[in-house]
């Protein structure tokens, strides 16, 4: 189903496939040549050095633009609640990600492997408060939180300089200097980055060949139990999702699930939400009956914003790779990964390559171990599929909830 | 901009946060040390205007100086400079003379306070040549960074004349001071949105600090308190007389606009978050002009620390009584000066003083020790120090602007509304 609908723009395999396929060749490379295959771990490394060093300024700028383009339409009445659904689905996406990693444990069972006995975690010890922990979000000087790689003080601030912006450019007449410089910059930032990621087959070749030479194979064990946690996660998310749209806007779930298909096929095939957003707010304008004020606004507005798959799947890869490496996370760290998952979340990249990148974000802000990055990343295709489809249908979701039964045209939703 | 509306409620930001302080001492009083649990808010509060600060400073500095012509860039800015140091050295050498004659430390020499005094600091050795080195960066990002603010302001400056430079062969123009201009507004527009919480940080802040301290402390040493306090404040009124004559102006009037910056230095002990305050009221209320204000304050706060230079004179002379080794001729002219440096390596955040100690103590020949007892002292003694920082400020300010026509005293005199400039 995935092949048929996946539809590549670049002539040749698309990013997703020859991800697939230099992680599989990697895996024989190094059940094969074994421990020689680490001598080429630096070119990996390269590869990854080349993303992480325009992470931070992209991710500031990215998100000072995305709040800094909120007008008041949009920061009030139904733009605002929508934000606030935005925000508290992602939360708790974020939050059922690491319950399933929890309860599945997908990273467990590898105590004795050489990984578990060769990692040298730098995690930091698990006293600290939870008035340390809150206080850690806000840093003493925002250039050194840039500097030392603090994200969630970076994420603050750049939250708290758009919202400036965004009233300044209303009494300005949308003029901004800075916002202007910092979508320039995440514009230049992000072709870096793309034309980086060309090469990400190499960089997860190498990263996973000395992996899997090092450490043998039954390192990818973790990795089919992660996918099952992912997926398990995304229909947790579904059904909790189902149940409260079909009572808040009194619609017959099955029928919903029918009428969201086709956008949902089309989000897993595509693994982009930028590319199902027409299809999406068509379908939920003429086959769900959404009010079509709001699906306009909410629609594109959660493209950038409302990533629920995201959320998830960075707290369950977070907590699987800590798992992995036999990292005991306390309720401290627990609240740190899920609050990283769920303000990354809301950086979601548009662009192939994505869940890699927000790996690139994830790994280094919790500490854990880069090496860890390239069997992750290497699962482009399925995590993609499954984060895009949670993504688009959050999204909708999101409309709905805001619309409530009053905002919904039951004869079009009844209708065939 | 028509005249704006005057704010009709009567929320007033000073009395607001009196009142915090009131509050908070008695309840860091009579709650004792369970308040240090809401420490954490007041910090919260406290990270929130500082995150920006350097960045605020880098762009306020940048802007004044790029946008100031070439003539005025160096008469402002020289006797700026001029006034700061001067003054300092005048505060430095006060304090010397404060503590020689009221000898607060003589007396304590067997007293438990000093028996029992042990320290986990470790000396910091600094020479004068080192101390100067150290006001330029060697890379301007991680001077930024580190906090370090004298070596970025040097960096802020430089590319100031820079901008103003490549304005003159760009009709004017210059896109980079555009954008630092328009970032400097945007980050005081947060850090006055976050003031609005002001209170309540303060509240939990002075709560804590008194709560986990107790005032018990400060009987033992009492004597240094005072002449600390009372020195500060004959300072502090002799600046008031100098400048009301130079500028001309009502020292009534002067002292009473000073008041609310005046409350602000004291309960948040930081010139850097009392920086916004501190110029606003200096434009609106006193009729400081853009020119002068936009320069001198934000370079005033790290370079001109009338308040630190006199509470470290005083500190090494105290500790010197209290170990009962006498400084005289000079040893009492080197102390002046290395209290001066220090005030100018200052870092702008709460506690730098502290560190400043270990390097000015050591560097006395002086027990590290002393300064472990008078660690405990940091928020009351930082309250003192604040103050005469942040007015000493506008005070340099008022005289530089005297003679460079900076007053408009229709404003001082509420004849006219400050104006934005376009």
């Amino acid at each position: 189903m995935a092949e048929a609908a996946a539809a590549p723009k670049k002539k040749g395999l698309s990013s997703g496939m020859q991800i697939l396929i230099a992680m599989v060749a990697a895996i024989l490379a190094g059940i094969f040549f074994g421990e020689t295959m680490k001598q080429i771990e630096f070119i990996g490394s390269i590869f990854f050095r080349l993303i992480q060093m325009g992470i931070f300024p992209f991710v500031m700028c990215t998100i000072i633009t995305s709040v800094g383009s909120l007008t008041p339409q949009q920061l009030s009445g139904n733009g605002l609640k929508g934000i606030l659904v935005f925000v508290v689905t992602s939360g708790i996406a974020a939050a059922v990600g690491i319950f399933v990693a929890l309860v599945m444990q997908p990273g467990a069972g590898l105590e004795n492997s050489k990984l578990v006995q060769e990692a040298v975690f730098e995690a930091e010890a698990s006293t600290v408060t939870l008035q340390d922990t809150l206080l850690s979000f806000f840093g003493n000087n925002i250039v050194n939180s840039m500097s030392s790689g603090s994200m969630i003080q970076c994420i603050v601030f750049s939250v708290a300089l758009g919202l400036v912006i965004s009233s300044w450019r209303n009494s300005h007449d949308g003029n901004c200097i800075v916002y202007d410089f910092c979508s320039q910059l995440a514009e230049l930032l992000i072709r870096i980055i793309r034309a980086v990621m060309t090469f990400a087959p190499v960089g997860i070749f190498c990263y996973v060949s000395s992996m899997i030479g090092n450490l043998g194979p039954e390192i990818l064990i973790p990795l089919a139990k992660f996918l099952l946690a992912m997926a398990v996660g995304m229909i947790i998310m579904f059904i909790g999702y189902f149940i409260v749209i079909s009572i808040r806007c009194k619609l017959n779930p099955f029928r919903l699930v029918a009428k969201m298909l086709n956008m949902t096929v089309i989000a897993f095939g595509t693994i982009s939400s930028a590319v199902t957003l027409p299809i999406a707010m068509e379908d939920t304008k003429k086959k769900i009956g959404c009010d079509p004020d709001i699906a306009d606004l909410l629609l594109p507005l959660g493209m950038p914003l409302n990533s629920n798959g995201v959320a998830v799947h960075l707290a369950v890869t977070a907590l699987t790779i800590a798992q992995m490496y036999g990292i005991a996370f306390g309720t401290g760290q627990l609240i740190n990964v899920w609050l990283i998952s769920f303000m990354l979340s809301f950086c979601n990249a548009v662009s192939p390559g994505a869940s890699l990148l927000s790996m690139t974000m994830l790994i280094p802000a919790l500490n854990l171990p880069m090496a860890s990055i390239g069997i992750f990343g290497g699962l482009e295709y399925p995590t993609g599929a499954i984060r895009t489809t949670l993504n688009v249908d959050g999204d909708v979701f999101a409309a709905l909830l805001v619309a409530g039964a009053d905002g919904i045209d039951h004869e079009v939703f009844d209708a065939d | 901009m028509p005249t704006a509306p005057e704010k009709k409620f009567t929320y007033n930001p000073t009395i607001g946060i009196i009142i915090a302080m009131i509050l908070g001492i008695a309840a860091g009083l009579l709650v004792g040390k369970p308040m240090g649990e809401v420490k954490f808010i007041g910090d919260a509060f406290f990270r929130l205007i500082q995150m920006n600060m350097i960045l605020f400073v880098v762009t306020q500095i940048v802007d004044a100086v790029g946008g100031l012509s070439g003539e005025e860039l160096s008469s402002i800015g020289l006797k700026t400079i001029a006034a700061f140091l001067i003054s300092s050295l005048l505060a430095s050498a006060w304090g010397i003379a404060c503590a020689v004659i009221a000898r607060p430390g003589a007396g304590l020499e067997n007293s438990e306070l000093v028996l029992n005094a042990t320290t986990d600091l470790t000396a910091t050795t600094t020479t004068v040549q080192d101390t100067i080195l150290g006001f330029l960066p060697t890379n301007a990002v991680s001077a930024m960074a580190n906090g370090m603010m004298v070596p970025s302001i040097v960096f802020s400056v430089f590319l100031g004349v820079a901008i103003t430079i490549y304005r003159q062969h760009h009709g004017g123009q210059s896109k980079m001071l555009d954008l630092v201009r328009e970032l400097g507004d945007l980050l005081l527009t947060i850090i006055r949105l976050v003031m609005n919480v002001a209170p309540i940080g303060i509240f939990c802040y002075v709560s804590a600090s008194i709560g986990t301290l107790g005032l018990e402390i400060l009987i033992p040493i009492g004597k240094y308190i005072l002449v600390l306090l009372v020195g500060t404040l004959i300072f502090t009124i002799v600046w008031l007389i100098v400048v009301s004559v130079r500028c001309e102006l009502p020292i009534g009037a002067l002292f009473k606009k000073m008041i609310p910056m005046t409350v602000m230095a004291a309960a948040t002990i930081s010139s850097a978050v009392t920086l916004p305050l501190e110029m606003d009221d200096a434009k609106r209320k006193i009729g400081l002009r853009d020119k002068i204000a936009d320069l001198a304050l934000p370079l005033g706060m790290p370079l001109n620390s009338n308040g630190s230079a006199l509470h470290m004179a005083v500190t090494a002379i105290f500790v010197a009584q209290m170990y009962g080794v006498e400084f005289q001729g000079g040893a009492l002219a080197y102390v002046c000066v290395i209290a001066l440096m220090l005030s100018l390596a200052n870092a702008v955040a709460p506690g730098a003083t502290l560190i400043s100690l270990t390097m000015l103590i050591p560097a006395l020949g002086l027990p590290l020790e002393a300064v472990a007892i008078l660690g405990g002292l940091e928020y009351i003694v930082a309250a003192i120090r604040t103050t005469l920082n942040v007015n000493s400020d506008v005070f340099c300010a008022l005289l530089v602007a005297k003679s460079e026509d900076g007053i408009d005293y229709d404003i001082f005199y509420g004849r006219k509304e400050y104006q934005e400039a376009a």
